[in-house]
């Protein structure tokens, strides 16, 4: 079920209305059937797939928490009869046992993403290889539908399985609970990648009826139908009509860094929102993915406010495992003794950014501008981290200039916005060299630019000059809006004003009906990032 | 503050309705001198309050080109209306005889058959301009069911805001001018064109493209029979026509021909078919057309309706109605108009 | 057990990157574009329109305004032995229809019109479908009928889909 259709609209209504109905005891039922409808509703073949996950790894969890338990009482039991070496071993061993479980269902649950989202990738390059070398032997290469969701939801009920196993959260007892928090519906499309412990209250725990819950949730659902159907749908055309069309280079591909900024910013944000709001309408607080992102000062800045549960979900569970890793640290030990200090502490560090922005590319999608994209960030991040020491100087030199305030500020601002929007437009063409070729075009195709002048970009692009207008003012009412947010939330300012936020309301409701990109002549589109 | 809560968003609702309501008004086309087809079916209403029609022509832009009411009138003092619209399929001619039935039963209704050769919905925009104006009714809704197309909604129907929001960088000055009223654009549902653009001569001419299939599809063909018994219950005689062309464009084949003498038969329908009369009625086509032989212009339009006229008064047996004075009334009045248009683009001859 | 995860991951990045060495292969939807030579032109459907000019003075041409309207002209250029129909599109107009009208002229494949429907699917394949007695080859948004008659080719049209 696409956000941006009336049936979406139609089941929110009928589900918050049964929720609060129902007694506070069973309110998360509603949620559950919710949940599965929605799902079903995307694709019915796609239920045994997080059912599978959901089995596996609640199972598992209960397995792990249940020997935990049992060692621990073992401990207490047997105390004096064993020495410190045997309790220590035997700790040891049940470490390693529930170890055992971790990894066989992470393997499961990963193998399952693998294969339904990277065979196609895989099986396509494993062909490329072959004739590289000559080879006239093709593999079939099947064509695998992506079950709804799945990247989302496997990194949910992953994080939640590796938290039971690290303590962080009890083991759910209840196979139906467990079951809704991987499949929330909010969730699915975009995310966030909820942590278990943060959520599971919110979710089992009847939420009252509360009106600021109703009135904020209601106005981030407006906001975020606002940037998607009326600000990225609509930046969305030029974007659309630069990529497919023949020899848009030079100013063109300038255009399009700025403009995909702001249609994946419309759209992403945009959806979160729209999960945002619905979830509080239950009474659910998620965890926000975005704060101010297109303010950051540098790409680690960026980072830290853009999918910010991404961000975090591979840090926590990937990076920092891997860098504190015994064979990261005898690989440490080794580089210090051969290659000198300097590179050995650096190596392992860098060895483990680089192998999760692999991954964090890789999980975007399944393609080598993906993979490409990922590792430059990687790059960037290591690069600024190497310059360190260079910008400190420059700092000490001209105190003046903050990067926190003021016009330097502002062009920290503006580069790392323009850095991304580079990065990003791997996203956009899907090809490696014709994205580099593009970018490079910038910087001499400086014939592209009288387009701009003599209105040719208007009829190549077929976006006029209204909406170049329309997509100016609110991308200042957003940057308005949201530059106020540092200590809370639009929604929550307003749920406290009722009449500022009917007007808001009101307001957001005409825009998006009359300047809204929907409807014939144009492409009612899913969210990017619903193909995952 | 609940109180202020369920004031203040009672009273915004009530902003918000009024305001799209009149954001729709802005913002659909007014199809009055852009695409003043897009007008024909609502202009339908007006005149059937004002009198009732003998003859009722339905069809697609070859019925609203080629016969005049005011010379019906004049000439034979026939009251007759055309409920035409651009590229009108013949589920929308069913349903739009159907909605005119609850206003009026006239003695004939007079079918243009290109359109049977259409059997699934065409085109959003044609079905757009020939369902927008009608009133709702069960008609309507019926219509609208039948002929949209994969990405059309019907809420959008509903709500034409849905569809037409995105006018809102494309507004004129007319578009705020005829914002809650405007002026008719045809006579009594016929388009005047008064411009001569030849048609190519015969030996030159362009003939249409030989078809794989020459059946005329059944779902056409079941309307048509759906439309016969709309009339038989209503006591009304259904007369199927070919207008006259000389286009490529609007190539009507002898296959197609046969098929509807065929019909015509077995359902003792009268059919006539224009093309094969041309000679007769006088029709020029280095004169007589506005779009090098599509379609007739009023000069050709004028010739075919008093040819027409004739059949329908003497074998059809439609009265001369210049003895009613409410009639008559009405009648001098859309005459009156329609022969000044015609005067003021007098061509010499 | 966290070094198992860690090699896991280390093989799959592996592996995958081995297969750097490629690029992929962008598929087709592994359709046919038929399309017609006049005299060493290329004309198929979607075509715009103005390559029709560099095919010479046509024999007659002629061009309709659509019912309703709704912007734009279509148009159709009659050569010696086939006949070119343009209709608008977004920037301007393309070429939606070519028909063979004599046996003038083949088709690339070697089809002209008196060909029996042997010789027809000979040279062209299986069709993708019938209508009545005639041939219909489906291709990348257009198709390609063979009229027939009595065994033989009436008629050749290239389409729009």
């Amino acid at each position: 079920m696409s956000y941006t259709t009336w049936s979406f609209v139609g089941f929110v209504l009928v589900a918050v209305l049964l929720y609060y109905l129902l007694p506070k005891r069973i309110r998360w039922t509603v949620l559950l059937a919710a949940s599965v409808i929605f799902y079903a509703a995307g694709g019915g073949w796609y239920l045994p797939f997080i059912a599978a996950t959901v089995i596996t790894t609640h199972i598992a969890a209960r397995m792990i928490s249940k020997m935990a338990s049992r060692a621990e009482e073992y401990i207490s039991l047997h105390r004096e009869e064993m020495s410190k070496e045997e309790r220590k071993a035997y700790k040891a061993k049940e470490k390693r046992r529930r170890c055992a479980v971790l990894v066989a269902v992470l393997v499961l649950n990963f193998g399952i993403l693998a294969v339904m989202k990277y065979t196609g990738f895989t099986l396509s390059a494993v062909n490329g290889l072959l004739s590289v070398f000559g080879s006239g032997v093709t593999v079939p290469v099947p064509n695998l539908l992506l079950p709804l969701g799945i990247s989302f939801y496997t990194f949910r009920a992953t994080g939640y399985i590796i938290d039971v196993y690290r303590g962080k959260t009890e083991a759910e007892k209840n196979i139906l609970r467990y079951a809704l928090f991987v499949s929330f519906f909010p969730l699915v499309l975009q995310g966030p990648i909820s942590r278990h412990s943060r959520l599971a209250p919110q979710l089992f725990e009847g939420n009252s009826l509360r009106r600021e819950n109703i009135t904020a949730g209601i106005f981030r659902i407006l906001w975020g139908y606002f940037k998607k159907v009326a600000i990225a749908d609509t930046a969305l055309v030029g974007v659309r009509a630069v990529i497919s069309g023949e020899g848009f280079t030079g100013m063109y591909a300038l255009y399009l860094i700025i403009m995909y900024s702001i249609v994946i910013y419309g759209d992403f944000t945009g959806g979160i929102d729209i999960t945002m709001g619905v979830a509080r309408l239950f009474g659910i607080r998620l965890e926000e993915n975005f704060k101010r992102p297109f303010s950051s000062r540098s790409t680690q800045e960026y980072w830290n406010r853009w999918h910010i549960t991404m961000g975090s979900w591979f840090t926590d569970y990937l990076f920092y495992p891997m860098s504190v890793s015994r064979p990261m640290g005898r690989l440490t030990k080794w580089c210090k003794a051969r290659l000198g200090k300097g590179i050995g502490m650096r190596l392992p560090v860098y060895l483990a950014t680089l192998i999760t922005w692999y991954l964090t590319g890789l999980w975007h999608g399944a393609g080598w501008n993906f993979i490409v994209w990922g590792l430059i960030n990687g790059v960037i991040i290591l690069v600024s981290r190497e310059l360190e020491p260079l910008y400190a100087k420059f700092h000490k030199k001209f105190p003046s200039l903050d990067t926190q305030k003021g016009a330097y500020g502002v062009f920290c601002a503006v580069r790392t916005f323009l850095l991304m929007g580079s990065v990003r437009i791997l996203d956009c063409y899907g090809d490696v060299p014709r994205t580099f070729f593009a970018f490079g075009s910038i910087f001499y195709r400086f014939d592209t630019w009288k387009d701009l002048f003599d209105g040719r970009i208007i009829t190549n692009l077929g976006v006029g000059v209204w909406q170049y207008v329309f997509l100016t003012v609110a991308t200042l009412v957003v940057f308005l809006v949201t530059r106020r947010e540092r200590e809370e939330l639009t929604c929550d300012k307003l749920s406290r004003r009722p009449i500022l936020w009917a007007v808001a309301c009101t307001a957001l409701v005409f825009v998006i009906v009359i300047f809204g990109s929907y409807g014939i002549g144009f492409d009612s589109n899913q969210f990017i990032y619903n193909q995952f | 503050m609940k109180k202020r809560l369920i004031i203040s968003s009672a009273v915004c609702l009530a902003i918000l309705i009024v305001s799209l309501y009149f954001a729709q008004a802005l913002l659909v086309p007014k199809y009055v001198s852009v695409s003043p087809e897009g007008a024909l079916t609502a202009e339908y209403y007006a005149a059937a309050n004002e009198t009732s029609h003998d003859v009722l022509f339905i069809g697609d832009c070859e019925v609203y080109e080629s016969f005049v009411p005011a010379v019906l009138w004049e000439e034979y003092g026939i009251s007759s209306y055309i409920r035409g619209s651009a590229q009108q399929l013949v589920w929308h001619s069913y349903y739009l005889l159907e909605d005119a039935l609850r206003y009026e039963t006239p003695k004939v209704v007079v079918f243009n058959v290109l359109a049977l050769k259409y059997g699934q919905p065409q085109s959003e925009a044609y079905n757009r301009m020939t369902i927008d104006g009608m009133q709702w009714s069960q008609s309507k809704v019926d219509a609208i069911i039948a002929s949209k197309t994969e990405d059309e909604s019907f809420l959008s129907y509903v709500f034409p805001l849905l569809r037409f929001h995105s006018r809102w960088d494309e507004l004129t000055g007319e578009d705020v001018k005829y914002m809650l009223n405007r002026p008719l654009v045809s006579d009594s549902g016929y388009l005047i064109q008064t411009d001569m653009r030849a048609a190519e001569p015969d030996d030159l001419a362009i003939e249409g493209s030989p078809l794989a299939d020459y059946t005329l599809p059944s779902e056409s063909m079941e309307y048509l029979d759906k439309m016969k018994k709309l009339c038989d219950n209503n006591g009304i005689e259904l007369i199927l026509i070919k207008a006259p062309t000389n286009s490529w464009r609007y190539w009507w084949y002898d296959e197609w021909d046969a098929q509807i003498v065929e019909y015509a038969d077995k359902n003792g329908l009268s059919y006539y078919n224009f093309i094969d009369e041309i000679e007769d009625i006088g029709i020029d086509w280095s004169k007589d057309t506005y779009d090098g032989g599509v379609h007739l212009n009023v000069y050709g339009a004028m010739k075919l309706t008093e040819y027409f006229g004739k059949t329908l008064s003497d074998v059809h047996g439609i009265p001369n109605r210049h003895g009613d004075t409410n009639m008559s009334a009405v009648w001098n009045g859309r005459a009156e108009s329609f022969y000044s248009k015609l005067t003021d683009n007098i061509r010499e001859d | 057990m966290k070094k198992t995860v860690s090699i896991f991951a280390l093989i799959l990045a592996l592996a995958l990157t081995l297969s750097a060495f490629c690029g992929c292969d962008g598929g087709n939807s592994g359709k046919k574009t038929y399309t017609f030579d006049a005299d060493g032109i290329m004309l198929k459907i979607g075509a715009p329109a103005s390559v029709v000019n560099s095919l010479g003075t046509p024999i007659a041409k002629d061009e309709s305004a659509s019912c309703g309207g709704i912007p734009g002209v279509d148009e159709v250029y009659v050569f010696s032995g086939f006949k070119v129909y343009t209709t608008p599109a977004k920037d301007g107009n393309v070429i939606n229809k070519i028909e063979i009208t004599d046996d003038s002229v083949k088709t690339p494949e070697g089809v002209a019109a008196g060909s029996t429907r042997a010789e027809v699917i000979k040279a062209m394949g299986e069709p993708t479908s019938e209508s009545g007695a005639s041939l219909v080859y489906a291709g990348n948004g257009m198709k390609l009928t063979f009229i027939i008659r009595n065994d033989t080719v009436t008629s050749i049209q290239y389409v729009t889909e």
